[in-house]
């Protein structure tokens, strides 16, 4: 169960509507972990013995395709395992362990205003998709890697970036998304699954080498069904819940000297849910290259 | 062109061809009559600029009655051309001593500059800056007893009071490696201590055999110089002896207020260790010829190295099954050392991405930095090294007593031992193989003449303070010095981070990248342009599209300025610091 915490991953790279220089790069490398006990059904937390673990790995690398777009890629692999299969959900493989590639994204951005050339802030309209076929075979189980659907939907992000007296500096944006995901299946004349709204928000203050912060993130999925009336028996019982998540934690970006390498740490709790779990913690590591590939 | 054998003005016979510069002579002639035998320097060129410089070289050298300065003695003109009839010095340059052996050993090298720097200080009592100070305007003359420095071509010498130095504003002049910074930017803004700062490069250079001041380049050793930036002696040398080490430092400060401000300064310094060579230098008439120890087979090529011990060269230089805690931990610490292993293989390099490139952080437009008046396309009127028998005795030459050399006597110096109360030398020079030299001078020599020739052009008008020489200064197009701007300048631009690399500079061409860096995300822009190095302004663009055009002016080691968006009107402000 992976679906918000995917969020969370790509909320340790690069953030923020600014796009890289026409013919630059940036690689990011980093992992994540997800670990949860309970699960939130009605506004009541399920618990669900020693919960589940997710260790992930990912990378992302974005490209300048001209002075104000760019454009993304993200390849994950993640292992998700139940810690405890005892409980009546993990009957049959539901909690078998997954492992593979997740969901590949691609994506592109487009800055629509720069804040470097006047206004306030920079505003900018992206366009991803996510295809996820890889992560079908498993889509059924509590421990899936990904939903196996195509999505794709539009962004819009602002942001701005400035100093803070002499050796300060800050940032901060916020992102909206929509997601409109292949149908695979019908529920009441609602297709499935139902599309997705994201959201996040995060500010980080500091100096050019350490600066932190707060992040929230969150996913909303409206058109679906309850836990306990979808069919699981249903290989996309997964997908045709209503669900909705919001994370609420931090990152801390560290810069060297130069500059082009920054470590990225964060970390996220689940702070309210509903069919998804409770108590969802994610901390992640990266590091991000800036031309990576490129001596100068 | 003189051909061996032509005889000048009935005086003299040309014997041989010494050298050639670019802008002079040098021959071996004999008098006549005498039998003594000189070097003439003779003009190329009969431009008045040229001979106005010449004259002025010689005016300089004939006050400066001194052993470790090459005597001028006449004033002759040849087809049209003038020339310097001068003292003949039977020796190499010190330069191609240098060349040929690298370091000297501790205490030949010191007694090397204890007689260059006694012809300095000569000089500068006698109110004359050398301004061009280096190892092949310093001449070892052989004598019976050892070698004896003499400097050489003060041609852009510079009269401290007077204001006759042929130089003018805005003018380079020099030899790169052994300009004083406040030389490179301005030729006429100097005083003695130009001299100071070159001394300090001649004994570094004595002692490690090598230039504080390395590169490839003229442009490249500019750079270091303006900046000061010279190579720590402890890196070329194994052990650096402490005094003169320590001298280089003082006389090697890039502010000429900073560094020793006389000879005497910098002699009690550098000879603090070695008192006879500091009485020989600001204690005494007595200039005795340092001792250096030669072999019978390299007498004639003054102090070739030696296979002696004496001669030997300075060293140059948890289980997450059972434990949810360390389920949740685990992941992010495998990921750091993932992380980590994957930021090893890719770590850019820094030096790629940060290193100034060598290039000169001083370039100079003129593609000789070397001399300031274009017609002086080389360096400088030095005659070529020489080498022969001296036209007087030249070792046993007493020094004329200095209030000769003085037009204003100072404070009389402290009472020292005359040449007979110095015993520390006496033995060094008993122990030179003076037997060994083929073509030493024969044994008691005539003395010094005690006043120099006179020369007819010197008495028509002396060079006085009241009355300078005119020099006829023909226009020249000023040598600008252009700052050297590579690097990584960091600032702010409309109050976003900005980061200026200027990877690469061709003399007022730039070419580098402007970096916004917003949130983690750094947005990069390949920039060219250049420095007007007129207005010192700085405009840089975009490369092929111009979006972004930046204008600056550098101030010290900042820019400022405004920068916009092409096709835009709005101006925002940057600047940024190297």
């Amino acid at each position: 169960m992976v679906g918000a915490a995917l969020i969370a991953a790509t909320a340790a790279a690069g953030s923020g509507p600014w796009v890289l220089g026409q013919g630059h790069h940036n690689l990011y490398v980093g992992t994540e972990s997800q670990s949860y006990t309970s699960y939130r059904v009605d506004g009541e937390d399920r618990e669900l013995g020693d919960g589940f673990s997710t260790f992930g790995a990912q990378a992302i690398v974005g490209f300048g395709l001209s002075s104000r777009i760019e454009a993304e890629a993200r390849v994950p692999w993640y292992r998700s395992r139940a810690l405890d299969t005892s409980d009546d959900l993990c009957s049959g493989t539901r909690c078998s362990p997954s492992q593979g590639l997740g969901a590949f994204e691609i994506g592109v951005k487009g800055l629509l205003l720069d804040e470097v050339y006047g206004p306030p802030v920079s505003v900018s309209l992206g366009l991803e998709l996510r295809q996820g076929e890889l992560t079908a075979p498993t889509r059924d189980r509590l421990t899936n890697i990904g939903e196996g659907t195509v999505d794709v939907g539009p962004s819009l992000c602002v942001g701005r970036a400035a100093g803070v007296g002499e050796r300060g500096v800050y940032a901060i944006s916020g992102k909206l998304g929509y997601r409109h995901r292949q149908a695979v299946d019908e529920r009441d004349g609602e297709p499935v699954p139902g599309a997705e709204y994201i959201a996040q928000a995060e500010g980080v203050l500091g100096t050019p080498e350490f600066s932190a912060g707060p992040s929230v993130l969150g996913l909303w999925r409206p058109n679906g069904v309850g836990f306990d009336e979808v069919d699981k028996s249903d290989p996309d019982w997964l997908a045709s819940l209503a669900v909705s998540s919001v994370l609420a934690g931090g990152k801390l970006l560290i810069s060297g000297d130069s500059h082009y390498v920054t470590l990225a740490l964060s970390g996220y709790r689940s702070v309210a849910a509903s069919n998804n779990p409770s108590d969802l913690w994610v901390v992640g590591a990266g590091v991000g290259f800036y031309d990576a590939f490129e001596r100068r | 062109m003189l051909e061996p054998g032509e005889n000048l003005n009935g005086r003299y016979v040309v014997e041989s061809l010494l050298g050639e510069g670019g802008l002079a002579a040098v021959y071996k002639v004999r008098h006549t009559q005498l039998g003594s035998v000189h070097a003439l320097k003779l003009l190329f060129s009969t431009g008045s600029q040229v001979r106005e410089r010449l004259l002025l070289e010689g005016r300089i050298q004939a006050q400066l009655r001194h052993p470790n300065v090459v005597k001028v003695n006449d004033i002759l003109e040849v087809g049209g051309r003038h020339a310097l009839l001068m003292e003949y010095v039977d020796g190499r340059s010190l330069q191609d001593v240098l060349v040929e052996r690298g370091a000297l050993p501790t205490d030949e090298a010191l007694r090397l500059f204890a007689g260059t720097l006694s012809g300095i200080r000569a000089a500068h009592r006698a109110g004359v800056t050398h301004r061009d100070l280096k190892p092949a305007n310093i001449l070892l003359q052989h004598g019976p007893s050892g070698v004896r420095p003499k400097v050489s071509d003060f041609g852009i010498a510079k009269l401290l009071d007077g204001e006759v130095g042929a130089t003018r504003t805005g003018v380079t002049m020099g030899t790169p490696g052994y300009m004083s910074p406040e030389q490179v930017r301005d030729a006429k803004a100097i005083d003695e201590r130009t001299d100071i700062w070159a001394l300090g490069v001649l004994l570094y250079e004595l002692l490690a055999g090598t230039s504080p001041f390395p590169g490839d380049t003229a442009l490249e050793v500019l750079n270091r110089v303006a900046d000061a930036r010279w190579r720590p002696l402890e890196q070329v040398m194994a052990a650096p002896p402490d005094a003169p080490a320590e001298a280089i430092r003082g006389c090697l400060h890039r502010l000429p207020e900073q560094r020793y401000a006389t000879c005497d300064d910098l002699a009690e310094v550098v000879f603090r260790d070695q008192p006879e060579l500091l009485h020989l230098v600001i204690g005494t008439l007595d200039q005795r010829p340092v001792p250096v120890q030669r072999t019978p087979t390299t007498a004639t090529s003054g102090i070739v190295a030696a296979p002696t011990a004496g001669l030997t060269m300075e060293p140059t230089a948890g289980d997450p099954d059972t434990s949810r805690g360390v389920a949740r931990v685990a992941g992010p610490v495998i990921g750091l050392g993932v992380a980590a292993l994957v930021a090893w293989a890719l770590w850019p390099s820094t030096v790629d991405r940060t290193t100034v490139p060598e290039a000169a952080s001083v370039a100079l437009v003129e593609p000789e930095p070397t001399i300031a008046e274009p017609e002086l396309a080389e360096p400088d009127l030095a005659e070529p090294a020489v080498a022969a028998a001296a036209v007087a005795a030249p070792d046993v030459i007493q020094a004329a007593p200095e209030a000769e050399a003085r037009p204003e006597p100072r404070a009389a110096p402290p009472a020292v031992p005359t040449s007979s109360a110095v015993p520390a030398l006496q033995p060094n020079v008993e122990a030179a193989p003076t037997e060994a030299l083929p073509d030493a001078p024969p044994e008691g020599p005539p003395p010094e003449p005690a006043e120099a020739p006179l020369i007819a052009e010197l008495e028509a008008s002396p060079p006085t303070q009241s009355d300078p020489p005119a020099i006829e200064v023909e226009p020249e197009p000023e040598p600008v010095i252009v700052p050297d701007l590579i690097g990584i300048w960091r600032g702010t631009a409309h109050g976003r981070r900005l980061e200026l690399r200027i990877l690469a500079q061709d003399g007022a061409s730039i070419r580098g990248e402007v970096d916004f860096i917003l949130g983690d995300t750094r947005r990069t822009s390949l920039v060219t342009g250049e420095l007007d190095v007129a207005t010192g302004k700085l405009r840089l663009a975009e490369r092929g599209r111009d979006h972004l055009v930046l204008t600056g002016w550098l101030q010290d080691d900042e820019i400022r300025g405004m920068y916009m968006k092409d096709g835009q009107n709005k101006e925002l402000a940057w600047s940024a610091r190297r």
